[in-house]
């Protein structure tokens, strides 16, 4: 991965960056272990135990994550929290998703990862997703919070991604 | 406007929370002070407020320890401490945290939004 997303950061507050799907699970680790301070990861790929599994055999540091799960309850029975995580029921839940993301801007969180846009256009239609980024994203402008929205490259989503990168400060294509 | 709601303020710095809730009295709300972790948990399991504003650095009950013992209470934590924002945001009635010194138009504003 080319990209310093730490260095993209420092000079902008919301960055789309666009994932090639045959590197994901390297990528995302790659940008995590780039970030210093407090993450909120909002899941909508896998489940918080797989992502923190992956990340501690990276060696990063959970300590500083919070993890919002959206992906759990889909799958089995899952409380509303745990140590380290909130569940929401499912990624089309937006409203739940909308108050997760609340709480962790609401606690000062330094960055905010979004992981994925691709992920969200599974489970709902197009415009319910645009007016969601289209919220979310004027949420943390009025914050100091970080945001980093994933996308990945799929063909069949290009229009979403573009209307997406409306909405950041930066769109960025990892090689 | 007379507002019904029960606010404690708890803040090792006396000056603090008189601050905070003089403002919230003359917004209409009920308040109670505390000086200490320990006398806020005792006020505000007799009480029972509606909200709790309390100071991150509280020098004689833990965090987790003083957010647990009133677990049915929400609570808005002001400043920083060694704990990580990730931590604290995984309490479950923490609402959030107002860095210090407390923008008081911040406390307004997140009162209306948890409608107290």
């Amino acid at each position: 991965m080319k990209i310093n997303v730490k260095k993209e950061l420092d000079k902008n507050q919301i960055l789309l960056l666009k994932i090639p799907s045959a590197d994901y699970s390297k990528d995302i680790t790659d940008i995590v272990k780039q970030l210093d301070g407090s993450i909120g990861y909002v899941t909508l790929n896998k489940t918080f135990d797989s992502l923190k599994e992956e990340f501690k055999k990276k060696k990063i540091n959970t300590d500083n994550i919070l993890f919002i799960d959206a992906i759990s309850k889909t799958i089995k029975n899952a409380p509303e929290m745990a140590e380290g995580s909130f569940f929401v029921s499912s990624p089309a839940a937006l409203t739940e998703l909308s108050l997760a993301i609340d709480r962790l801007l609401r606690h000062n969180f330094k960055y905010i990862i979004f992981d994925s846009l691709t992920n969200l256009m599974i489970y709902e239609k197009r415009a319910p997703v645009s007016k969601f980024i289209s919220f979310i994203t004027n949420k943390i402008r009025q914050t100091k919070t970080k945001a980093v929205f994933y996308a990945l490259n799929i063909k069949e989503q290009d229009a979403l991604i573009e209307e997406a990168g409306m909405f950041a400060d930066k769109v960025e294509q990892i090689k | 406007m007379k507002n019904k709601s029960l606010i404690l303020v708890v803040d090792e710095h006396g000056q603090n929370a008189t601050y905070i809730a003089n403002f919230l009295e003359n917004k209409g709300y009920k308040t109670l002070e505390a000086n200490s972790g320990k006398d806020g948990v005792k006020i505000a399991k007799e009480k029972k407020p509606n909200l709790i504003i309390a100071d991150l650095s509280l020098y004689d009950i833990e965090v987790f320890e003083f957010a647990k013992a009133l677990s049915e209470i929400k609570i808005l934590f002001m400043g920083k401490n060694h704990i990580s924002e990730a931590k604290i945001a995984n309490i479950k009635n923490s609402i959030g945290i107002i860095p210090k010194p407390v923008d008081i138009e911040k406390i307004l504003e997140i009162l209306k939004e948890e409608k107290i």
